[in-house]
């Protein structure tokens, strides 16, 4: 037995061990450095940094010392970074070529942090990062039109007034009709032309003195004197009659003459006047542009980490055979304890932002939910943060079954102080929040590719800036009704799909705003309607003059009918002595 | 250096009898053929130091398998898929998953288990064929290469001097 042994052998197997055993000791620590840097800049397209790994073994467990990941669509900046990440692996499970860390502490986590130099991943490193797409057009945000308060002198010039056409054509009128009757006036008999049948009545008188004879001549010649007087004061009032509904008439067109200025006050008023259906969208205006980049954000990143949600489905796909040696098919079996190949049961994690710090936790974290069977949650809540008094995120991502996903987030912030926020940069209305106090709350859903977002932000103590001062236009008008504006309300809505969807904003600040501006711009109306009253009366005064004096001129014409008839009228009574 | 040289030659070649030859080109074959980083090589690395084969051998059959089972490896992937699909064997293999041991062997594999399974299958007819060859080889074509220029001039060189003194140092 002790010849089929060779003992020198056994010596060199112990030693190799012995010296692999040394070198790993040493050298894992750097191994896993490397290899998690290698395989993480493969997979999130960008440089990972880590600079230390320390593996314990007893018991098995890893530590990550600062570690940094690089954004791939900003290479100057990380995504994330933590400073420290302590986990407990099961080792027995490790055995099994299953990574599952009941337990992870990740401290100091910090997103969007600079960088001193490029994250940009060397060309043929890895899978490419993709060029950030712009996939919504960004609808531009709505722009007030130009409100300037409208000159009326330079309105006046340049319309025309309906009240000339009318005041033109009445004068024309009256003017032909008074010729008209001018000339029938000629036609008609006269003072002189009837005082003859006077002179003629009473030259009768002296000749039926003269005996019978004389008497009953003058009878029949008086008789056919009353004829014709009659026949000609029968004209006369005819041509009273014609003349007094000619005047009647045109006594209405004057009265609809003298209305005229005010139609066209009106009329111009209503064209070049102020408007408060402008006002009515100003939530849009102000917030429609942070809303939806808001959202396009976190799309963004939710874009980023969902491959990471569920395993790759080789169902219906032919596995490759891999030439490479080593290489082949894993057949997998039923498992007594299934579990995923890799998996976090519980990351407590504290988050740094700018306003404090988050502590929270994160459960079940795994690329294959269908088999552990059991969604991704996260919590995390803080109450020590600056210009925030708490604030909570949690939710689910649910991807057990990859045909219905599910994915909830919720959010509350209470007394979120904000600052300097710009709302609109637009050179017609820069409006920022100078400072307010807000509660905002938040749920996202998303099942399958569709989404629904609804967002409530409640406004207190709020002062806007970014008002300029000594321009009548309307947009300060509405800078100036935003000033009075302490608190309001804003709900957003989105629904589509992540790659369209539609955003929809109310706020009572709309109302707000149609009442404050309603109430601001009554004084620049009142001065704009005054003046251009004023010179719509000044244009039509001296024409309207013009018009009175033809109508009086007219009217003269009438006074000559009733004297004439009231002449003949008392001649009349000259035949009854008879 | 040439003595380090020899001593090297000598360990290798020490165990010169056909069996321990062909014994080692058996080893050498479930090495080569099946992936480097499988448990099951460690324990046939011990055998190989531990048991008395020739380490000269089981270095170059380890090389020239290694060299063949590229392309070996479709045929490496068909045995082990059509051993692991085998319904009658589903029992059996669901019971080395839940094993440690087993999984940690990645028996799972279907190019380690189809080389594995070729590789033991072959091991025994490739003790005995090797052994006829090597004895045929001793009888007739050994003593033709002692006589040829090449072996001459190598016999007379000094690394060859080095050898056969340490070769009488034992082993």
């Amino acid at each position: 037995m002790m010849k089929l042994i060779r003992w020198q052998g056994l010596a060199a197997f112990v030693g190799i061990w012995l010296v692999v055993a040394l070198v790993w000791i040493f050298l894992v620590d750097g191994i896993v450095r490397s290899k998690i840097e290698q395989y993480g800049s493969s997979a999130v397209g960008a440089v990972v940094e880590l600079e230390k790994a320390d593996v314990s073994l007893f018991p098995l467990g890893l530590e990550l010392v600062s570690m940094k990941v690089a954004n791939p669509d900003d290479p100057m900046t990380n995504a994330v970074e933590f400073e420290r990440a302590v986990m407990a692996i099961d080792s027995g499970k490790l055995f099994m070529r299953k990574i599952i860390v009941d337990d992870m502490s990740l401290v100091g986590v910090k997103f969007n942090t600079p960088r001193e130099t490029s994250g940009a991943l060397p060309e043929g490193f890895g899978k490419k990062a993709k060029k950030k797409e712009n996939k919504k057009e960004k609808k531009d945000g709505l722009s007030l039109p130009s409100f300037e308060i409208p000159d009326a002198r330079t309105i006046l010039e340049n319309e025309d007034l309906e009240t000339m056409k009318v005041i033109g054509d009445l004068e024309k009128d009256i003017k032909n009709a008074r010729d008209n009757w001018d000339k029938e006036l000629l036609s008609l008999p006269d003072e002189q032309k009837l005082k003859e049948y006077e002179k003629r009545v009473k030259d009768l008188k002296k000749s039926s003195r003269g005996g019978l004879g004389g008497l009953l001549g003058g009878a029949s010649e008086l008789s056919a004197l009353q004829k014709d007087l009659e026949k000609d004061l029968a004209s006369l009032e005819n041509a009273g009659k014609g003349f007094d509904r000619k005047l009647a008439d045109f006594s209405k067109r004057i009265a609809a003459a003298k209305n005229a200025p005010e139609n066209d006050f009106m009329r111009l008023k209503e064209k070049y006047g102020f408007s408060t259906q402008g006002a009515g969208n100003i939530t849009r205006l102000l917030f429609g542009s942070a809303a939806g980049d808001y959202l396009e954000k976190a799309i963004y990143w939710y874009e980023k980490i969902e491959p990471y949600l569920e395993k790759e489905s080789g169902k219906g796909a032919e596995s490759e055979i891999v030439r490479k040696r080593g290489k082949g098919e894993d057949i997998h079996f039923s498992e007594r304890e299934p579990l995923p190949d890799f998996l976090i049961r519980n990351i407590q994690a504290e988050v740094r932002l700018e306003a404090g710090d988050l502590a929270g936790t994160i459960e079940n974290v795994t690329t294959d939910q269908e088999k552990l069977g059991l969604p991704i949650t996260f919590s995390f809540s803080g109450d020590t943060l600056k210009n925030l008094h708490s604030a909570k995120f949690s939710g689910t991502l649910d991807h057990r079954d990859s045909a219905r996903s599910k994915d909830t987030v919720f959010f509350g912030l209470k007394e979120y102080r904000l600052e300097k926020i710009t709302l609109s940069d637009s050179k017609d209305m820069p409006v920022s929040i100078e400072n307010a106090s807000s509660d905002m709350t938040g749920e996202a859903k998303l099942e399958n590719d569709g989404i629904e977002v609804q967002f409530a932000a409640m406004m207190k103590s709020v002062t806007f800036g970014g008002m300029r001062e000594g321009s009548d236009t309307v947009s300060d008008i509405l800078i100036s009704a935003l000033s009075e504006i302490s608190e309001f309300t804003v709900e957003a809505r989105a629904q589509g799909t992540l790659k369209d969807y539609d955003v929809s904003l109310s706020s009572d600040l709309d109302n707000s705003m149609k009442n404050a501006l309603s109430k601001a711009m009554k004084k620049q109306s009142a001065r704009f309607e005054g003046e251009l009253r004023k010179g719509i009366l000044s244009k039509v005064e001296s024409p309207m003059n013009g018009l009175q004096g033809e109508y009086g001129g007219f009217e003269a014409i009438g006074d000559e009918l009733a004297k004439r008839l009231e002449t003949g009228s008392d001649l009349k009574s000259l035949f009854k002595v008879f | 250096m040439l003595q380090l040289i020899a001593k090297l030659l000598k360990v290798l070649n020490s165990e010169a009898e056909p069996g321990q030859i062909s014994l080692a080109f058996c080893f050498s074959m479930v090495v080569g053929f099946t992936p480097l980083y499988s448990i099951h090589n460690i324990l046939i690395i011990l055998a190989v130091l531990i048991l008395r084969v020739n380490l000269s051998a089981f270095i170059l059959g380890w090389a020239f398998f290694s060299g063949l089972s590229f392309a070996f490896d479709p045929l490496f992937h068909s045995i082990g898929k059509a051993a692991l699909t085998s319904a009658s064997l589903e029992g059996l293999w669901t019971s080395f998953y839940n094993s440690t041991l087993f999984r940690l062997e990645h028996f799972n594999n279907t190019i380690l288990m189809g080389s594995l399974l070729l590789s033991l299958l072959f091991f025994i007819p490739l003790y005995f064929a090797s052994n006829i060859i090597i004895v045929k080889y001793r009888e007739n074509i050994l003593a033709w290469i002692q006589k040829t220029k090449v072996m001459q001039m190598f016999k007379a060189s000094r690394i060859f001097n080095y050898y056969q003194s340490a070769r009488g140092w034992g082993g």
